[in-house]
């Protein structure tokens, strides 16, 4: 098993967004806990495109990045390093994701791989 | 974007008739959102954790969308319309949002449970909280006004 780290702030994690969510406007629903936290993977170990892989249907999702630090400072939540048998960027976003910080981190979010036309 | 009402007299004193091609203006996109929306009852990820939409969630999101809307042709309350999203685990996202101002309103599953809300002007100024959506909210609207 993978030994877990501290992410740096100036650090991004890749966080996959289904197309459903991007449908029909901002996709502030893609931003939600799937068990303990919001599963990304951190830049340190993983490609955006290797994000999307990981995904069971990679052409159904586009990737967004999000800086660390704005996360922890601006948002208060916390992104841990959270490393699972078969993925060592593996990393959770901790916290409430009440509709003020949904619409903030997709403020926060850049997209990175657009959904395949 | 979502496509801001245009309202060339306000009337604060809420009569009908002299709104009545606004209203008839948000009627007809309050159908074609209504059967736009529908579409999002089949909607699937690939998350191994996904709740499907119900039909009873989004028709309180649409009532509640409808409600405010026609309060706010009624009374001349220049807002723009929102969009229906899918929202986390099985609930709707009403997100209103110009390049003034954003507001999220969470309809959860359970209509027991309240609807969360928050909106800012991407600067100083934000509102947010817990309402029934089964009543009109006035801080809600109220809040766009200003603009």
């Amino acid at each position: 098993m993978w030994e877990t780290e501290e992410i740096p702030s100036a650090d991004h994690i890749f966080m996959r967004v289904h197309a459903c969510f991007l449908k029909y406007g901002d996709p502030v629903g893609a931003f939600r806990d799937q068990g303990l936290g919001m599963s990304t993977d951190w830049e340190k170990y993983s490609t955006p495109q290797q994000a999307r892989n990981r995904a069971k249907k990679p052409n159904e999702n586009a990737i967004v990045k999000l800086n660390v630090g704005k996360i922890r400072e601006l948002l208060g939540l916390l992104v841990e390093h959270r490393p699972i048998q078969d993925n060592r960027a593996h990393s959770e976003v901790v916290g409430e994701k009440t509709p003020e910080i949904r619409v903030k981190l997709n403020r926060l979010a850049e997209m990175v791989i657009g959904l395949e036309t | 974007m979502s496509s801001p009402i245009p309202i060339a007299h306000r009337d604060l004193s809420g009569h009908a008739e002299e709104n009545a091609p606004r209203a008839q203006e948000i009627e007809d996109l309050l159908l074609k959102l209504t059967a736009e929306s529908s579409d999002i009852l089949g909607l699937q990820d690939d998350s191994g954790d996904f709740v499907p939409y119900s039909r009873e969630t989004l028709n309180r999101a649409i009532d509640f969308l409808r409600r405010h809307m026609k309060f706010a042709v009624r009374f001349g309350l220049e807002i723009p319309f929102p969009k229906l999203l899918p929202g986390p685990t099985g609930s709707i996202d009403v997100h209103w949002k110009n390049e003034k101002k954003e507001l999220l309103v969470n309809i959860p599953v359970d209509p027991k449970a309240p609807s969360l809300f928050y909106g800012d002007d991407y600067g100083k100024s934000s509102i947010k909280g817990s309402l029934d959506t089964a009543s009109v909210q006035l801080p809600v609207l109220t809040w766009f006004l200003g603009s």
